[in-house]
């Protein structure tokens, strides 16, 4: 025990003394905020954009006004929807729904909600675009204004013009030439399209003589689909956010784990690189037994993550406690604090801490008997490759969970013991059978002992032996030569 | 009380078909200075590692402390590997504590017996830097502090003394006589013979795995004939008047200046006067004649080719 803890010891303090682990400590929580906060932040500092229709006709402009005015109605319905999860919030919102549904202005809307809700309603109302009257009759005379040589004239005061559309409906198809500097950017397109695209269709089944309100009411027939589930109570059976959450905080953790994982399995690659390559290994071997050597790595690397997860989960804690004290409620940080409170649920805190003790086992002792074998980082990478492309397999997988985590393809590959941790960590929300959940872990369990068996015998050789990238080979055959005697 | 420290008991071991070690059987007495020579190649550093039970010899067996080798005896061992490395990120006392604690020191008596050495190696200075800023010299050093910083019963120093100046090989020389005189056995192999000839009570020669020489330094001298350089004006030389006192006489030349003479090698029973007096009584006209000082370097080459040429045929 001495010397596994002497070495796991030696292990831990390497890496917590190096400004590195420090800047992971640090960053990764830094990271995983603006993570989440950069498309909110995006979307809140996107300017309203001005765009001017020239249509000699005036219908299309038409028809893009009110698809502009509808598409305001379902970003405020939306929003109104979100704010529904706020806790505390639940009977305003409400109310505000209600005068919603009635027709009431915005501001009627905001007097409704508390203070909290009213600033995320206001933020989330604003419109992205603003159609404006054409300050030039042609595409000529347009050029500096979307050049941002000349600002247009608005409510708002003078304002860059974002792009044009240009209208030819001369022909029997309808042209349209949309003009602006940012060339990437569809949405506006978009939207256009789909405006003009409804109104032909309006007027065709017009000419045909079918009635404009008709279509017009055929366009607007759409169900409304309530999500509800068996598994609540009658009469509360409707699936909300909070609901779901969970469905996909288990994929984020899927992928925490594996991405933990294979950082600290990398460490105890370089080190036993280090150490072979640096000729320290023979000092160790007089001084421990191999085992407490293979241990002592593997617990010394696992208390470097473990210490990691702490302070990230710790500072996870503290930044959720904080944020539903203080920050006001938007969309986005609704859904972040149902994602760290479903992240706090104890059944997957304990299987995520189970998945990972056999993940990292599993991982850590075939990268450290592979270390072993390896001069230097570039033999690793020749004896890790393959390797990389098969655990390159529960990544994909997990975005298909995102979709569908019943997927009978995560199933089956739940089974399979090297994606089991991550897999089934994905899957746990889902109920699946009892018998998935026991078969995969005990199989998980017997593949862990057989690798850390097989892992102990490659590190002795690796290490005791000398053995290099060769090893398999030679092995193979070696056994072949044995098959061919008997 | 078992006075064998460390044997190794027909020792075989090869790697992929090739033999590197044969036969090869020899134990230490407590207390001695044994020096292990051989080429490259010889298996001096194989056998060291199948006695310390980090190979498994394919046949014998190697005993320590007159067990087979334990974690526990190895406590009692200091090693310094032929392939020499340290944690290069790791600060050079802390180094040397972490060794030393895997081999059951307490921490204040490890670092204090480590500063302890590290001022006899004129490294007191370093305590605190980072091994990779250290010369090679210098990490060389510390490497052997941490072999021997736990006080060993039995030290065991592959090549100790490559990378080292004259002056610190001084150190080490001291240092390994005053672990004897302490009463720990030490055996170290190298390819210097000054140090082995200077140090040890003890010399074992390996050539291509096999022991091909075990005794006293002044055993080893005595397994090389004596000669003898001598310079005359005879154009015939010396050859012919020595005649069946000599083994062999050959042209050679000798001393700073290359000059031009003969070698004479002294057949057994034969002494140097006997040479002086048949040269003088044969009319050989003698310009010089030095009795040539036997090196264990001479040793070494001569032991080493007959091995060589005996395994070839």
């Amino acid at each position: 025990m001495r010397h596994l803890y002497l070495i796991a010891r030696r292990e831990y303090l390497s890496y917590v003394a190096t400004p590195g682990f420090w800047a992971t400590l640090a960053f990764v929580p830094l990271f995983m905020v603006l993570g989440m906060a950069l498309p909110l932040l995006m979307e809140g500092t996107t300017p309203t954009r001005y765009f001017t229709v020239i249509d000699a006709s005036g219908e299309y402009k038409d028809a893009i006004a009110k698809r502009l005015e509808s598409q305001m109605q379902e970003q405020i319905k939306t929003t109104l929807n979100a704010l529904e999860s706020m806790p505390g919030q639940e009977e305003k919102v409400a109310r505000a729904k209600a005068a919603f549904a009635a027709g009431a202005d915005s501001e009627t809307i905001k007097k409704e909600l508390g203070p909290q809700a009213s600033m995320a309603f206001s933020a989330a109302k604003r419109p992205a675009y603003i159609l404006v009257p054409p300050p030039a009759p042609n595409a000529q005379g347009l050029r500096p204004y979307l050049l941002e040589e000349k600002l247009i004239e608005t409510p708002d005061g003078p304002k860059t013009l974002y792009a044009a559309a240009l209208f030819d409906t001369t022909g029997d198809v309808v042209d349209i030439d949309y003009w602006s500097r940012n060339i990437t950017e569809g949405s506006l397109k978009g939207l256009i399209r789909r405006a003009v695209r409804d109104k032909m269709r309006s007027d065709a089944f017009s000419r045909a003589g079918i009635e404009t309100e008709i279509v017009n009411e055929i366009n607007e027939l759409t169900p409304e689909i309530s999500s509800l589930s068996p598994e609540k109570e009658a009469g509360n059976a409707k699936v909300t956010t909070r609901d779901t959450i969970p469905y996909f905080a288990a994929v984020v953790f899927a992928f925490i784990l594996w991405s933990v994982v294979f950082s600290v399995a990398g460490m105890l690659l370089s080190s036993i690189i280090e150490e072979r390559s640096g000729k320290i290994l023979d000092s160790l071997l007089v001084a421990a037994p191999i085992r407490s050597i293979l241990m002592g790595k593997l617990v010394g690397v696992a208390a470097v993550s473990f210490t990691l997860l702490a302070a990230w989960g710790i500072t996870g804690g503290i930044m959720a406690t904080l944020a539903g004290q203080l920050l006001p409620a938007g969309d986005g940080s609704i859904k972040g604090m149902a994602l760290l409170s479903a992240a706090l649920d104890p059944g997957l805190l304990v299987a995520f801490a189970g998945y990972f003790i056999f993940g990292y086992l599993m991982y850590g002792s075939i990268f450290l008997a592979l270390g072993s074998l390896c001069e230097s980082t570039q033999e690793a990478q020749t004896l890790m490759g393959p390797l990389i492309f098969v655990l390159m397999i529960p990544m994909l997988a997990l975005s298909f969970a995102i979709k569908d985590p019943t997927s009978p393809i995560l199933g089956i590959l739940s089974w399979i013991p090297l994606f089991t941790p991550y897999i089934m960590l994905a899957r746990l929300p889902t109920d699946p059978p009892l018998v998935d959940i026991i078969g995969t872990t005990l199989v998980m369990i017997v593949t862990t002992i057989f690798v850390m068996w097989a892992a102990a015998r490659v590190f002795r050789a690796g290490t005791m032996n000398h053995a290099g990238v060769d090893y398999f080979k030679t092995l193979f055959r070696r056994k072949n030569r044995k098959m061919a005697r008997t | 009380m078992n006075d064998c420290i460390f044997s190794l008991e027909n020792i075989c071991k090869s790697f992929a078909g090739k033999a590197a070690v044969r036969d090869l059987d020899f134990s230490l007495k407590k207390g001695s200075i044994t020096g292990f020579l051989g080429p490259n190649g010889a298996g001096k550093s194989t056998s060291l590692r199948i006695g310390l039970g980090i190979i498994r010899p394919d046949k014998g067996k190697a005993l320590l402390f007159g067990n087979p080798p334990t974690y526990k005896a190895l406590d009692r061992v200091g090693f310094l590997p032929e392939e020499r490395g340290l944690y290069r990120k790791m600060k050079t006392l802390a180094a040397i504590v972490h060794f030393a604690r895997l081999k059951g020191m307490h921490t204040k008596a490890a670092r204090k017996q480590g500063m302890a050495l590290l001022e006899r190696f004129e490294l007191g200075g370093i305590a605190n830097k980072k091994i990779k800023t250290l010369s090679k010299g210098m990490a060389q050093k510390v490497q052997i502090i941490t072999a021997i910083v736990h006080a060993p019963e039995l030290v065991i120093l592959d090549e100790p003394f490559s990378g080292l100046d004259p002056v610190n090989q001084k150190i080490l020389e001291d240092l390994v006589r005053e672990l004897a005189q302490n009463g720990a056995t030490v055996l170290f192999s190298t390819h210097v013979m000054e140090h082995a000839e200077r140090l040890c009570d003890r010399i074992m020669l390996l050539s291509q795995g096999r022991k091909i020489f075990d005794g006293t330094v002044t055993q080893a001298l005595d397994a090389i004939p004596r000669s003898v350089w001598l310079q005359t004006s005879n154009k015939e030389g010396p050859a012919a008047v020595i005649g069946d006192l000599a083994l062999g006489v050959s042209p050679q030349t000798f001393g700073p200046n290359n000059a031009q003479g003969w070698r004479v090698d002294l057949a057994p029973g034969t002494d140097i006067q006997d040479i002086l007096r048949v040269c003088i009584a044969g009319g050989i006209n003698l310009q010089a004649f030095e009795p040539r000082r036997r090196h264990l370097h001479d040793v070494f080459m001569h032991l080493v080719g007959q091995s060589n040429t005996a395994e070839s045929t």
